[in-house]
């Protein structure tokens, strides 16, 4: 059997975009052709949203689940040069969807810069490689390209993430890269000098904003960038259907045969749903934990709990193996978010109906 | 001709099939008139105003609405409303119809003979695309999230569409949704018959071509009833009932023959773009219409979307939210990059929302939240157009019940300043105070309330009526919330619940007010609005407010005659619900003490009187106080408050004194007091053992101590009378076994006097040697 790009890339513990997507990227350049394109992009706007929200059509996988108009305004605002930050709650696919836009519009998502409070200027433009620079000078061979710079000399779609984990200063060096489209290497010398971006470079940041440790962002930058806040998935079922997918898939990958049934999965899913929230389904307003309580979060809650599950106990997930991972991924912050937690199991989890609620009610008591 | 296609414009009667408030249809219905010259153009509008059609050509400021009701022998009142504004279809069509001096009629089922249940409000809304299945399908084969979205799409970009390309698309569009769906509601069935029979007895009274302009949902059906010559449907209310037209200029109300048992009406009733924007919710038309409007103004989408964008930068800089010249570019260049992407010719109304939701929000939104600079788009795009009627228009339907009312309860509004007192007791008084509550709900100028019921009894009130030219206005102006007093009222509390009453406590003072209004006739809606909002507060205090006025509604529901209203009950229930779980979110508490307790007051006095007739939860109730109670991160003045009503339930001699040893630290003590002495004061002031355990308490404290808990402890013994603390007082000392050794002092009058005298000198000599500072020290 010929073995597909997808098969040869399911051996990396996680394969960019551009690899695990190679076929569909392929299809949709073929199906664009001749068709005008943004300068510098391999697929028309068009196609970037299909390749993003999916075309059962044409068989393009649907890879990101939210509003189409989002997309859309994402997409011109790469197109139309402004920079692009995506800002919303830990764990809500901003960095994968970052990821999918690089891939898409540049074939590569590999240039990449990951803000920390310790990113210099150095990882973001260029640095030198000392023993060339002695010995031959400041030149093509002895500067040590980063991101920013590649990016800008092929064209290419930057990745910025946790913009704002960086401080203020380090975030301004954009300013004029984004405004004026040039970056200065003062130690070059005559036109060397600036080094003016190609078609198609842009950035596309992420931040977050519950975090701690993040800084504001310059008024400067922000009129650089377009906002576009990434909501977590609105609809129940639909993060039910996704967690259930993906724990299924980190489940086999693990080699455990544990499936979550659906009547646990709804624990788990409503629990982090209405949280989130900060209401129930039945209408009542809760407060929030100050952690994310995001998809992800409840995807990893669940594949900690088969494991547990799995392992230790009769390989089968109980409510009790949910409520107690659930204490894990919810109590990160404050102390306080315990006190909400078991409010809601006081409050909401015994009023709601059915065996499987009544056991994950019994269960509360594991909560830490 | 039933071979020929259903948008073939050769046939005798051609279908036209619109969107109500589409522009595209209006035009395509204006080019249709002209090219036709048809005998006749028949419209989807109630039949039984054509004998008033001339005054819709009085010059109205638009939008307005015909509006028709009628009153059921029980009593029940219904209306619909038929609203245009200047790009509906239907009004152009009247008006290029009158430009041609040809004839117009509308053909729709008089409210007046339509006995269907499922009873639309809004006769031109789009519900039947709304809930389309086919429509749903459609938009994700077109990659648009919204029914509105998905018109655009097909219909109203299109501005260049021929005639023919436009009927052949939109009857197809049509079919397949009606066909797709199979679900006729009763309602339009009813329609749909009545509609046939005015086509046919039009074909049958003239000779020429006929134009039959309607709804696309009906359009098909309609030619295949009239096409297979249905027989006219039963009991045609236009000819051979008795409806007589009220003689005198005014809103005509029509009256039966005999039994009097009926009454209706049909008149117009000034709109607004507010109501009519889709945005505002169910069975409103088609969303934003300013965008529309200024579509229909201008000679091009980009024009109108020129426009607007001036207009929304106008508006922002109006409210200081700076938008620089740099970011009108980007919005403007935005704009045009996502009409391209979605392969509009020119800027469209979502390209628009979309393009300022890039470039201005430079933040997080949280979802279900609006933001500032949203809104002032959102405004510019819904319009401020609101309507008015011409002179010489009958007045509104609303006018004349509010003169006819105010006759009825001996209140002559010309009259001239009037002040009264009303006795609120059962009779013609509280009629007329619930009419009065009506016209302030409804601020109606020229009517005050004075004074409210106080704690005498028989409750009263007093009023002022000062009637004005103002008021004559705002009686007119009230009529665009509804056509009927209740149904105004109504309409009037809900947008402010809209506005101001987002809070739980706010919301339950406007119930209040409804109950003082005597408005049992309150849309569904607005009891959902305020159930949600007392579910959503998560202000302690706000929802304890609530409870309050429920609380107050619940007591006096016998002069309130709400008796026996399940859905208050029900709103009461959770309000005290929603408190008790408030209870235990620390930071939904109010941080003052008074506040907190205030709140428990309440929420406690609820739960005594209410357990039964409500069943609340009783074992609920108590384990939510003693969780409070054990729980020691819990204010002290909380744990104190949850304390003494586990301890008044527990009774008289409940141990309360083993309780609290153990947390009663002197910082705080006195808190703790405070709580418990709030809830519990008649059962503490009896408890000996407890007085036993706070004198151990006190008496091993420093002097130091002490004095750091003597200010909360004096608060907390504030709730006692001079007298129960002197009972107590002698209480502890008989515990204490040094009652026998008090002495008794048998004063006579003038001992007592001479030791007034002498203490008075003692003080004096005090202060003179500066060991007294002030006078009553």
């Amino acid at each position: 059997m010929k073995k597909t790009e997808t098969q040869v890339a399911q051996k990396i513990q996680r394969p960019p975009a551009e690899r695990l997507y190679g076929d569909e990227l392929r299809r949709l350049r073929e199906m664009d052709g001749a068709k005008e394109k943004p300068p510098g992009w391999l697929l028309t706007p068009l196609s970037v949203a299909r390749f993003v929200l999916g075309d059962e059509k044409h068989g393009i996988s649907p890879k990101f689940v939210g509003k189409r108009n989002f997309v859309e305004r994402c997409i011109v605002a790469l197109a139309t040069s402004r920079g692009l930050l995506l800002i919303g709650d830990p764990g809500t696919a901003k960095s994968y969807l970052s990821e999918l836009f690089a891939a898409a519009i540049s074939g590569s998502s590999g240039l990449t810069i990951q803000g920390s409070a310790g990113t210099t200027e150095d990882s973001i433009k260029y640095s030198w490689n000392y023993a060339l620079l002695i010995a031959e000078g400041p030149n093509e061979r002895s500067l040590v390209p980063a991101p920013v710079y590649q990016g800008m000399k092929e064209g290419k779609i930057v990745r910025f993430e946790e913009i704002t984990r960086c401080p203020l200063e380090i975030q301004d060096v954009l300013l004029s890269i984004l405004s004026d489209r040039v970056m200065t290497i003062p130690e070059f010398t005559g036109a060397e000098q600036s080094l003016y971006a190609r078609q198609g470079f842009n950035i596309i940041a992420t931040a977050n904003t519950r975090d701690r440790g993040t800084n504001e962002m310059s008024a400067a930058l922000k009129r650089r960038f377009n906002f576009e806040t990434v909501h977590p998935i609105a609809d129940l079922s639909e993060e039910m259907a996704l967690v259930e997918r993906e724990s299924a898939r980190l489940l086999k990958e693990a080699a455990i045969p544990v499936t979550l049934k659906p009547p646990m999965t709804e624990l788990l899913v409503t629990t982090f749903h209405e949280l989130r929230k900060g209401k129930t389904a039945e209408g009542q307003a809760l407060e929030s934990p100050s952690t994310a309580m995001s998809a992800a979060e409840a995807i990893a809650t669940a594949f900690s709990a088969a494991i547990h599950a799995h392992y230790y106990g009769q390989g089968e997930v109980t409510a009790a193996h949910i409520a107690e991972y659930l204490g894990g991924s919810v109590l990160k912050d404050t102390p306080e978010d315990l006190q909400k937690l078991r409010h809601y199991f006081n409050h909401v989890v015994v009023k709601k109906k059915g065996a499987h609620w009544k056991d994950y009610h019994e269960a509360r008591n594991l909560l830490p | 001709m039933t071979n020929e296609p259903l948008w073939s414009l050769d046939g005798r009667v051609t279908f036209m099939p619109v969107r109500h408030h589409s522009p595209l249809s209006s035009l395509v219905a204006r080019r249709l008139i002209d090219r036709l010259r048809p005998s006749v153009v028949l419209i989807e509008g109630p039949s039984d105003y054509n004998e008033h059609l001339d005054e819709l050509s009085l010059p109205h400021r638009l939008p307005i609405a015909i509006y028709s009701y009628r009153r059921d022998a029980g009593g029940a009142h219904r209306g619909a409303y038929y609203p245009f504004c200047i790009y509906s279809p239907e009004w152009q069509a009247l008006a290029k119809a009158k430009e041609l001096s040809m004839e117009a009629r509308f053909i729709d089922i008089p409210l007046a003979s339509h006995e269907a249940a499922d009873m639309r409000v809004n006769l031109y809304s789009d519900l039947e695309y709304r809930r389309s299945s086919y429509i749903d399908a459609l938009c994700r084969e077109l990659g648009v999230d919204s029914f509105d979205a998905l018109w655009d799409e097909l219909f109203e970009t299109h501005r260049d569409l021929g005639d023919e390309e436009y009927l052949e698309r939109m009857h197809r569009f049509c079919l397949a949704m009606r066909e797709h769906d199979g679900h006729v509601s009763n309602q339009d069935t009813a329609r749909e018959a009545f509609m046939a029979g005015e086509i046919q007895k039009a074909m049958a009274e003239r000779e020429g071509r006929i134009l039959v302009i309607t709804g696309g949902f009906h359009s098909a059906a309609l030619r295949k009833l009239v096409m297979e010559g249905a027989p006219a449907p039963r009991g045609n209310p236009v000819q051979g009932e008795p409806w007589v037209k009220d003689e005198r200029q005014g809103a005509a109300p029509l009256e039966p023959e005999a039994g009097g048992t009926q009454e209706s009406g049909i008149a117009l009733t000034p709109y607004s773009y507010e109501r009519l924007d889709g945005l505002a919710g169910y069975e409103a038309g088609m969303p934003n219409p300013g965008f529309y409007h200024l579509l229909w103004e201008g000679k091009s989408p980009g024009e109108a979307a020129h426009n607007a964008l001036r207009l929304i930068t106008g508006m922002l800089r109006k409210r200081k939210q700076h938008v620089s010249a740099a970011e009108t570019i980007a919005l403007k260049t935005t704009a045009l990059a996502l009409a391209q992407l979605r392969g509009h010719g020119e800027i469209w109304r979502e390209d628009l929302l979309d393009a300022h939701m890039a470039v201005l929000i430079k933040e997080e939104l949280s979802p279900g939240r609006s933001h500032p600079m949203l809104e002032a788009v959102h405004e510019v795009l819904r319009g401020f157009q609101r309507g008015a009627l011409a002179r010489g228009t009958r007045r509104p339907p609303l006018a004349e019940e509010i003169d006819r009312e105010l006759v009825a309860h001996g209140i002559d509004p010309h009259g001239g300043r009037q002040e009264f007192d009303l006795d609120l007791s059962p009779g013609p008084g509280r009629e007329k105070s619930a009419l009065l509550h009506r016209l302030s709900i409804l601020s109606i100028a020229g009517i005050t309330l004075l004074q409210g019921p106080g704690s005498d009894s028989p409750p009263g009130e007093q009023w002022r009526i000062a009637w004005s030219p103002d008021s004559a206005a705002t009686v007119i102006e009230a009529a665009r919330y509804g056509a009927t007093l209740p149904e105004a009222c109504s309409g009037k509390l809900l947008e402010d619940a809209e506005t101001s009453g987002a809070t739980a406590a706010g919301a339950a003072s406007l119930l209040l007010q409804a109950a003082q209004a005597r408005l049992d006739t309150l849309a569904g809606g607005f009891m959902e609005r305020l159930e949600l909002l007392v579910h959503q507060d998560s202000r302690f205090e706000s929802v304890t407010g609530a409870l309050k006025s429920l609380y107050w509604l619940y007591l006096y529901e016998q002069a309130l005659e709400t008796a026996g209203k399940d859905d208050q009950k029900r709103l009461l229930t959770a309000a005290f619900e929603r408190a008790l779980w408030l209870m235990e979110a620390p930071a939904s508490l109010p941080a003052e003490s008074k506040a907190l307790l205030d709140g428990i007051g309440t929420l406690h006095e609820t739960f005594l009187r209410c357990e039964e007739p409500l069943a609340l939860e009783n074992r609920a109730y108590f384990e939510l106080f003693s969780r409070i109670y054990g729980e020691s991160s819990f204010r002290p003045v909380l744990r104190g408050a949850a304390l003494g009503i586990i301890a008044a339930r527990r009774g008289r001699e409940g141990g309360l004194e083993g309780d609290f040893s153990l947390l009663a630290g002197p910082e705080r003590l006195g808190d703790f007091l405070t709580g418990l002495f709030f809830t519990a004061r008649e059962t503490v002031k009896r408890n000996r053992g407890l007085l036993k355990a706070l004198h151990d308490i006190i008496a091993a404290w420093s002097e130091g101590e002490f004095l750091a808990a003597l200010p909360p402890m004096r608060l907390a013994f504030s709730y006692f009378t001079p007298g129960e603390k002197h009972h107590m007082a002698l209480n502890l000392l008989e515990l204490l076994g040094l009652k026998e050794r008090m002495l008794t002092f048998e004063i006579d009058e003038e001992s007592h006097l001479e030791a007034m005298a002498l203490e008075g000198r003692i003080f004096e000599i005090a202060r003179e040697f500066g060991l007294l500072e002030s006078h009553h020290e």
